[in-house]
């Protein structure tokens, strides 16, 4: 009984999973076949008009937010997991996981809400700090001179999403920093080792795979979050490095802010960006699972 | 540790009498504007809903409140979610009727005469200018041509004080901001006529073509007309387009815009009617009300356009065909009074009539 349930409940998951992509393959189609440019270099959006479009631009911006994003975010959220787990007293650390738990619940359109309504205004002192003493880095630099002015960009995006994937990636390293072994902590301390360097040897280090894996699921959030993008960004289809410009569009929010008046074509090339969306986060799933996986049989023969 | 019971039970009470005295107050439409001067509706009960342009969207909230008050148990409910929208849910039947401000493709008709089982009428319902707003600390009295705007809004002309617009604007101090443009990030019929503007008076300028969304080279997008002002009422030196009443109701200065006889004309209801008289001509004689704007025929304010409501010819349901033509009367009728406080201009008498006919000659 047990087993058939079990066997039901995984079988179910591969079937839904193969129904997904079964949909998004056979509704992309006719897209595909109708577009007259190359989907995969095409940067243009316009597939009920002209039909020629392509996720050049989308897929540019997705992954540059989500990179931004990400590195904004996993610095903080795993200092937030480290600090709970092994320098705050009890109550604190409890407030403090408290506190980051409920900050996943917040809704996305909240955040996008949130971001455009407050964020986005208050970001004009620091991108122009950006633009200005870090304009030498080209992801900061300003050609058009409009980082001193409220804009839509991929920068005030990013910050959006890095809010929105801490409490991913802060719970499951709060889980994978509570596992380590407390008596090789110890043991440094004794032999000697500063609290940074125990930290470091007997804490971090051996949950590197398991923080790497917090960081993957948030890559994973942050690559398909729409609502809140959309709201934020720019919805423009060009190809730029410069974060602080305005403009920008990632898949899911060009999906969210073009479905309403997409005819049959535009529809069908929607769920097209969106199968290579799917794709993307399937890449990232089973790349973040083979390192893990590798660092993990490399821990256990080094002991 | 001890709770206060009755606290809770006192709390409980006062919160459920509350939620008494709010259902009781039901819907009041007492803050709706009345028109002055009402011809009579004939009314029936039932719900409609509605969706599309966001050019008409102020006037056609503001004739459902009117509406609902002189006819009760009739409620027209209209959502702003862009002409492209509204066609498709229409489309698609998940409206009964759609506001556009271009008439429809021959795709989007076919499917439209499949939802309706029948063919669907497009006809006028009010006229519009499309504004150029814009927020630049310091200037109040903005002048545009329409090649200014092309470069503005294509990314070629960058800072405020650049030499086209210092063309446009002798004696005016322009500061050296750059320009933020705002443009429509969903399928809009303010662009599509806004684009068609430009192709047809910017002498060559214009590269982007005419359509409902456009291949926008610079700029950054926000979806819906509120959305545009809203960005640029957060921006200084921002600009964007809009239907009027959006300025109106941000306290947003808008620019005069030059016509194919050179002058600067600023916005207001006159500019707009004299444009919709010399500049819109009817494209069929029979059934259908759609007609083409001639940009260089327009007098006055040459960024002036009327807004179309797409119906069926005839609905199945003898309730949803009674309501929208209660509805579409009063509109026609004494609902063109409101337009211009709302910054919006009432259709010429000839165009009011051929609405009508279409109407009528319908069911």
């Amino acid at each position: 009984m047990l087993r058939g349930v079990t066997t039901a409940g995984g079988v179910l998951v591969l079937a839904l999973l193969c129904a997904i992509a079964a949909f998004l393959v056979f509704q992309a189609l006719p897209a595909l076949a109708h577009d007259r440019g190359s989907f995969v270099t095409e940067r243009r959006w316009d597939p009920d008009g002209s039909h020629v479009f392509g996720v050049a631009a989308l897929a540019f911006g997705t992954l540059l937010s989500s990179a931004v994003a990400l590195s904004v975010a996993t610095p903080v959220a795993i200092g937030a997991a480290l600090f709970t787990t092994q320098l705050a007293s009890t109550r604190v650390a409890t407030v403090l996981a408290w506190a980051v738990d409920l900050l996943a619940a917040v809704p996305s359109v909240v955040y996008g809400l949130w971001g455009y309504y407050f964020l986005l205004p208050h970001l004009v002192g620091v991108q122009t700090w950006l633009s200005g003493d870090l304009g030498w880095i080209p992801l900061f630099a300003d050609p058009h001179g409009t980082a001193g002015t409220f804009s839509k960009s991929v920068f005030g995006a990013s910050l959006v999403l890095a809010v929105m994937v801490i409490p991913i990636v802060s719970a499951v390293s709060r889980e994978v920093l509570a596992q380590a072994d407390r008596g090789a902590y110890e043991a440094c301390l004794a032999l000697g080792a500063t609290r940074t360097e125990a930290v470091w040897h007997a804490v971090i280090r051996p949950g590197a795979p398991g923080l790497l894996s917090a960081a993957m699921l948030g890559l994973g959030r942050a690559l398909g979050e729409t609502i809140a993008v959309a709201i934020v960004i720019g919805s423009t289809f060009g190809i730029d490095w410069h974060i602080l410009t305005p403009g920008g569009n990632t898949i899911a929010a060009n999906i969210a802010n073009r479905f309403g008046d997409a005819g049959a074509t535009g529809r069908s090339a929607l769920i097209a960006s969106g199968l290579v969306l799917f794709g993307m986060t399937l890449v990232v799933n089973f790349v973040a699972r083979t390192v893990i996986a590798r660092s993990g049989i490399r821990e256990r023969s080094a002991t | 540790m001890r709770k206060p019971r009755g606290m809770w039970a006192v709390g409980a009470a006062g919160a459920s009498a509350t939620a008494l005295l709010l259902t009781g107050c039901g819907s009041d439409n007492g803050a709706a504007k009345t028109a002055a001067g009402t011809t009579p509706v004939s009314c029936t009960s039932g719900t409609v809903t509605a969706a599309g342009s966001t050019f008409q969207q102020n006037i056609e909230q503001q004739w459902a409140a009117d509406f609902a008050t002189s006819c009760s148990g009739s409620k027209v409910t209209y959502t702003g979610t862009g002409s492209g929208a509204g066609i498709q849910q229409f489309g698609a039947g998940t409206i009964a009727f759609a506001g556009s401000d271009v008439p429809m493709t021959t795709d989007e008709q076919a499917a439209a005469n499949r939802r309706c089982g029948g063919s669907a009428v497009t006809l006028p319902v009010t006229a519009g200018g499309i504004a150029v707003i814009y927020h630049v600390r310091g200037v109040s009295d903005l002048r545009l041509s329409a090649k200014t705007l092309a470069g503005i809004f294509q990314g070629t002309i960058k800072h405020w004080n650049d030499a086209p617009l210092a063309a446009d604007n002798p004696g005016v101090h322009l500061p050296s901001l750059p320009i933020v443009t705002y443009h429509r990030a969903d399928g809009s019929g303010t662009t599509s006529v806004f684009s068609a503007f430009e192709t047809a008076l910017s002498g060559g300028a214009w590269h982007l073509g005419t359509g409902k969304t456009l291949n926008w080279p610079a700029g950054q997008g926000a979806n819906g007309s509120d959305g545009v002002v809203r960005g640029v009422t957060s921006t200084n030196g921002s600009i964007t387009y809009a239907e009027a009443s959006y300025a109106m109701a941000h306290n947003l200065p808008t620019a005069a815009i030059q016509n194919s006889s050179g002058a600067f004309v600023k916005l207001t209801t006159d500019a707009v009617q004299q444009a919709i008289a010399s500049g819109f001509t009817l494209a069929s004689a029979s059934g259908d009300a759609a007609g083409a704007l001639d940009f260089t025929k327009m007098q006055a304010y040459p960024l002036s356009t009327v807004s179309y409501a797409i119906v069926c010819h005839h609905y199945s349901d003898p309730t949803t065909d009674a309501v929208i033509r209660a509805y579409l009367g009063y509109a026609l009728g004494s609902g063109q009074s409101s337009a211009a406080a709302l910054g919006y201009a009432p259709l010429p008498a000839t165009l009011v009539a051929d609405a009508r006919r279409a109407l009528s000659s319908s069911g």
